[in-house]
């Protein structure tokens, strides 16, 4: 099985035709704030019309159901998104209900729930995932965290339809939060509530950052109210079960 | 607002509903012979000991006219394990158990296909932000929803006027997560020790922080935009407060929140019962229908008389 490239699109300001991938990722996992307008995604069309594009939706909160769901309406209209990456069952709830043109897909952060641990390694649940490719047409699911042996082969033959895996690197989250550290901390007045509004600082490059903790050996990468460490498995490349690579990496 | 307080010992089930808890949950310490693991470290402070020890509290607590829950909202719920549990769970659901609390999917889906007749309520750490996704997982058939951490009384406002679900609110006089934990890896990852007590607190430590710099270059080049908000992340992790407990409990009272949880199974008996008896004289202080100022002038004279709940907040809370 070929591997194939995806390339995760954060600045829609600079959109450019991708040369060695595949396709590309839009939209964000973590932060409702960062989702594209109308506006961006048409503009996205036109300059790169031949390019397959993943719209990616983050965890939401009741506020912006009202925007995803203008968005959603869009995407269901318009062939050129082939994909939703849904870190959300909300969103996953109204693609089966209301917006039936859009595949779903599982994204890095509602992935979890799919896993269980196992003897140390992350597997996934044959019958849930059989459920959700019955019932909610979902193929693909999305991680970061590499672990061996996700499906056996006694697994994939017991699945009702095949499932494809997709991989992000070269970072994996560890933790979001709705009390910003970036955005809560520019803003004094603002310091210890959850962001209802936000002018979206971390888009700018000085405000990247790294946290380094005294108990943990591995640097730790801050975007915005996300907190990412670095991750390269040697046997991503060679996994049969990933037949997607997503370059996904927001300190560029 | 009803109270419902954790507990790890039958002893302690009639000293809790004698201060006032209306209804109890437990987990269960969890083994390869029954695989009900909780997000509680599996040890018998924070659990009880057997299916036995269950029953015999379920037996005790519909004694006294109230309702028991147990936690099941961790774990490996591969299909083989599932089969170990799907006999475990029928025949406590036999026992006439009323509720199982769980995020799980593989086990949702477990109690729809056997028919589970016990109730089964989505834990906090599902981190469901939306009324979306709470008609997702009624498909999935809770009965109840237990309010994520992080959500805000606006926001359940909001969600309230969709949603007629049965709620449950839990009730953390200090240690919250700062991040949403249903959605954090933290605890998951193989970076930390295990066996490490700090290892629960990884979350509240103040780290050293730098800018990013893509190449070693950018290093060399002095950013004055990076230094001023490197000082200010500093001074927000410094100052970074835990939510204000009365006054969301104020406003969760008043939207008429069906249940206040305390998640205080892990402390001693004797503080366990404490914590139902400040909770029973807040909920009364709260019925007098004060202004949120009244209401939290009045809470912390009251908590000021029994200061010592504070202190021990931070010991056992984890």
């Amino acid at each position: 099985m070929i591997q194939k490239k995806a390339y995760f699109l954060h600045d829609l300001s600079k959109i450019k035709q991708p040369t060695n991938f595949d396709s590309i990722y839009v939209g964000n996992e973590f932060c409702q704030f960062l989702l594209p307008t109308i506006e961006q995604l048409v503009r996205l069309e036109k300059k790169i019309p031949n390019t397959k594009v993943t719209f990616v939706t983050p965890y939401l909160t009741e506020d912006k159901l009202d925007k995803i769901s203008i968005l959603l309406n869009y995407l269901n209209n318009n062939n050129h998104f082939n994909e939703i990456a849904v870190n959300d069952f909300g969103v996953l709830n109204l693609i089966k209900d209301k917006y039936t043109n859009l595949t779903p897909i599982i994204g890095r952060v509602l992935v979890h729930n799919f896993f269980s641990l196992k003897k140390g390694l992350r597997v996934m649940n044959i019958d849930t995932i059989n459920f959700f490719i019955k019932n909610y047409h979902v193929d693909r699911f999305e991680t970061d965290f590499y672990s061996k042996n996700i499906l056996s082969k006694k697994e994939q033959s017991q699945l009702i339809k095949p499932i494809k895996i997709s991989f992000y690197y070269p970072f994996r989250y560890l933790t979001t939060t709705r009390r910003c550290i970036l955005a809560n901390s520019l803003n004094k007045n603002q310091q210890n509530e959850e962001i209802i509004k936000c002018n979206r600082p971390c888009i700018q490059k000085n405000n990247k950052l790294t946290f380094k903790y005294s108990v943990i050996k591995n640097k730790i990468y801050l975007n915005g109210n996300t907190e990412f460490i670095k991750c390269n498995h040697p046997r991503l490349k060679t996994d049969k079960m990933i037949d997607r690579i997503i370059y996904d990496n927001p300190f560029e | 607002m009803k109270i419902i307080t954790g507990f790890s010992k039958i002893q302690e089930i009639s000293p809790l509903i004698e201060a006032g808890a209306e209804e109890l949950f437990c987990g269960i310490i969890a083994n390869n012979k029954n695989k009900l693991y909780g997000h509680r470290p599996n040890t018998r402070q924070y659990n009880i000991g057997s299916i036995e020890d269950l029953k015999e509290a379920i037996k005790i607590t519909h004694q006294k006219n109230k309702k028991i829950n147990l936690v099941v909202n961790e774990g490996d719920f591969s299909p083989e394990n599932i089969k170990i549990i799907i006999p475990i769970i029928k025949d406590l659901d036999n026992a006439n158990i009323d509720g199982f609390i769980t995020k799980d999917l593989s086990f949702l889906l477990m109690c729809q296909k056997e028919k589970i007749k016990a109730h089964v309520h989505l834990s906090s750490v599902a981190a469901c932000l939306n009324s979306e996704s709470i008609k997702f997982f009624q498909k999935l058939g809770i009965k109840r929803y237990i309010l994520p951490q992080q959500l805000t009384p606006a926001e359940f406002k909001k969600i309230k006027n969709k949603n007629k679900i049965e709620t449950e609110v839990f009730f953390h006089m200090v240690n919250n997560c700062p991040n949403i934990d249903g959605l954090c890896r933290f605890h998951e990852t193989e970076l930390f020790d295990f066996e490490k007590s700090f290892f629960f607190y990884i979350c509240r430590l103040i780290p050293k922080i730098e800018p990013y710099y893509s190449n070693p270059i950018q290093k060399m080049i002095p950013n004055q935009k990076s230094k001023k908000t490197i000082s200010m992340v500093s001074t927000f992790f410094q100052h970074r407060q835990q939510y204000d407990f009365l006054d969301r409990m104020y406003d969760f009272f008043n939207l008429n929140v069906d249940y206040i949880k305390l998640g205080t199974r892990g402390f001693p008996t004797i503080e366990k019962i404490k914590r139902v008896k400040l909770t029973k004289n807040l909920l009364t202080i709260l019925e007098e229908k004060l202004s949120k100022n009244q209401f939290k002038q009045k809470a912390q004279k009251l908590i000021f008389l029994d200061k010592k709940i504070l202190y021990q907040d931070d010991k056992f809370e984890i």
